[in-house]
């Protein structure tokens, strides 16, 4: 731990009391801070599980007829792909992320020969894309909530194990120093003034 | 047309459902070696997912069908757009209740009997080899069903492998 250096003044008490004061004013907001992320943190990764049960319940339903999707007419793979993923910014917990909104899909056209699956496949195929883009938008907002969920934690370990109890420190010391200045200021007084009087009565 | 009937005896037999009893590269060669050049250029353009009956008037029969079918799966398409209950005209009503795979194996089922019922008063002509050919396409396409190469395809659209960064 670093050696605290101290001017043991009246001025610098009173700076320490206020930083004592500020801190424990900001500890409970900075917990409730990490309590807020942790909460947020928790319920999109709740959503994302959710999405990934859906995710499974699709290809479940679609396992009947996947064999299809092999078949040796169509290339089910040049029909579809994602053009962008549409998202907006929102403050979540206090910190800007970006939540999903939708997917452009660049969808080749389905011409009248297409056999009649490929429909379905495409709509299939929305479908997932849409839950994986969205959980991939859900991944990237719980980085950067465990980004600022890490310096909300280090703000609060400074306040408890640094600046509160360093406060205290610096108040308690100085406050000792000064009694024990007054105390000695007293005691010389004391002794100047029998000195005093003694001259003055030899 | 000894030759014609030595293809068609020679042959192994199609039935729906079952694999294909020989590929595509083995039956072209069976029918090179018997057929003249130009009855073997049009067997090798007869195709049906590209049916032209202009070109192929052997089969002129079967267009309407053909023609049929494409005129169900636009209205197929339709309803589904406009969120209405189809009306089938030819192909089977059942289609309609069933699951995109059992959906194709009816239609491709429907292709195979009309195939089947198509006029053949001479059994050595070239038509039947056209209709063969056009039956192993069907099994062909039939054979390429599989469970697990369709759930290897899905995943590669869904979950595209990620283009490494060029350095």
């Amino acid at each position: 731990m670093a050696v605290l250096k101290i001017k043991y003044t009246k001025t610098e008490r009173a700076k320490q009391k206020k930083i004592l004061k500020v801190s424990q004013r900001m500890l409970p907001l900075f917990e409730a801070m990490e309590k807020s992320l942790m909460g947020t943190i928790n319920t999109i990764a709740e959503r994302i599980e959710s999405i990934k049960e859906a995710i499974e319940m699709n290809r479940n339903h679609a396992s009947p007829w996947i064999a299809i999707l092999s078949d040796s007419w169509v290339d089910i793979t040049s029909y579809i792909s994602v053009k962008e993923i549409i998202t907006k910014p929102v403050d979540v917990a206090g910190v800007r992320v970006y939540q999903f909104e939708k997917v452009d899909f660049d969808v080749a056209p389905i011409s009248e020969d297409t056999p009649l699956w490929v429909d379905d496949a495409i709509e299939l195929m929305k479908d997932q894309l849409q839950l994986l883009a969205e959980i991939k938008v859900l991944l990237l907002q719980i980085e950067l909530l465990e980004e600022e969920l890490l310096e909300v934690r280090a703000r609060i370990k400074l306040f408890e194990n640094r600046r509160i109890p360093m406060a205290k420190t610096a108040i308690r010391k100085i406050s000792q120093k000064l009694q024990d200045d007054e105390r000695l200021m007293i005691a010389t007084a004391k002794v100047v003034k029998t000195k005093l009087i003694e001259e003055v009565q030899p | 047309m000894s030759n014609l009937i030595y293809l068609i005896t020679s042959l192994p037999s199609l039935s729906f459902g079952q694999p294909p009893p020989l590929s595509f590269d083995q039956f072209y060669l069976d029918a090179k070696e018997q057929l003249s050049n130009k009855d073997f250029e049009t067997l090798h353009k007869i195709d049906l997912q590209l049916f032209d009956p202009e070109k192929f008037s052997a089969l002129k029969e079967f267009f309407p069908y053909m023609e049929a079918l494409k005129w169900e799966m636009n209205n197929l398409r339709e309803a589904r757009k406009n969120d209405r209950t189809p009306t089938l005209l030819s192909l089977p009503k059942n289609m309609l209740d069933q699951n995109p795979l059992e959906r194709e194996k009816t239609i491709m089922k429907w292709q195979w009997d009309l195939l089947s019922d198509l006029d053949m008063t001479d059994p050595f002509s070239l038509k039947v080899v056209f209709v063969y050919k056009l039956k192993l396409q069907i099994l062909h396409r039939l054979h390429s069903f599989n469970p697990s190469k369709g759930l290897e395809i899905l995943e590669v659209v869904v979950n595209p492998p990620k283009k490494e960064k060029e350095i």
